[in-house]
């Protein structure tokens, strides 16, 4: 999978979990949907989307869709 | 209030709160720019905040709790219930933190609620937000919580008073809430190691 094909993957789980369609640049600190409750949702929901599961201390520095997907292409790379 | 109420959840329990722990809600309330703005002013000096505690532990009906890993019974956050109205079966639900990186807050809502519900037999629960903190506004939109009210001018923050949003729960709402939070408290425990 490429860095366009995973980014297109995160807009679509992002957008389904946030209830609206976001952008690559989408970030925790300016998506006000992003809360701790729909964190988590988002965490899971890449998870399954991408067959991966991010270690504990990843999780809360996930803060960015650029972040997920620049954990995924590091420690997820096919 | 000096109470004696501990809940014990999945990977998080809520126990009250010690005069000892008056460093550690310094620390807390202090700590996060991002947060310290939304909340009433804390003072950096612990001195101050043994005072508050006196206070508090003289006050009835106001639970207040620390958020706890029962595995290691670190302090990740805090929260409380107060301002019980015993008459009405109402209580505000609040001084909600959670330490930056923590993943306690889905747990530590859910076990609030439940306290409120299933073991004090509250009404109503709500909250009172400022809009401005968009991020727990929304936590409570997620929950499902009824926006009952703007309250215009409602909270003084620093010099300044803010609009606040107020959420609320009646207690038929707490099955759908639970069946909301539980299994996602489960899941995120489970993950962070907590077996069955």
């Amino acid at each position: 999978m490429n860095s366009n094909e995973t980014e297109r993957g995160l807009q679509e789980v992002f957008s389904v979990v946030l209830g609206h369609p976001v952008g690559p640049d989408v970030t925790r600190a300016n998506e006000p949907a992003w809360d701790s409750l729909k964190h988590m949702q988002l965490v899971f929901a890449v998870e399954e989307r991408f067959g991966v599961q991010f270690p504990e201390e990843a999780i809360p520095q996930l803060n960015s869709l650029g972040g997920f997907a620049e954990h995924l292409h590091q420690h997820h790379a096919p | 209030m000096r109470h004696s109420l501990r809940i014990e959840g999945f990977l998080y329990a809520l126990r009250p709160v010690e005069m000892a722990d008056a460093e550690f809600i310094v620390e807390l309330r202090t700590a996060d720019p991002n947060y310290v703005r939304y909340i009433h002013r804390t003072s950096s000096d612990a001195s101050k905040q043994r005072e508050w505690l006196d206070d508090y532990f003289t006050r009835d009906l106001d639970y207040y709790w620390v958020v706890e890993r029962r595995s290691n019974h670190e302090g990740e956050g805090l929260v409380g219930l107060y301002n019980i109205n015993p008459v009405e079966r109402t209580a505000e639900w609040g001084r909600w933190v959670i330490r930056k990186g923590s993943l306690a807050a889905v747990e530590s809502a859910l076990l609030t609620y439940r306290t409120g519900f299933e073991t004090l037999k509250l009404d109503t629960l709500y909250s009172i937000t400022a809009i401005a903190n968009s991020h727990v506004v929304s936590f409570h939109d997620s929950c499902g919580l009824h926006r009952a009210a703007i309250l215009k001018e409602h909270l003084r923050l620093g010099d300044s008073l803010h609009d606040a949003v107020k959420h609320v729960c009646p207690k038929e709402s707490w099955p759908a809430l639970n069946s909301r939070l539980e299994p996602q408290a489960q899941r995120i425990a489970k993950r962070l190691g907590w077996v069955p």
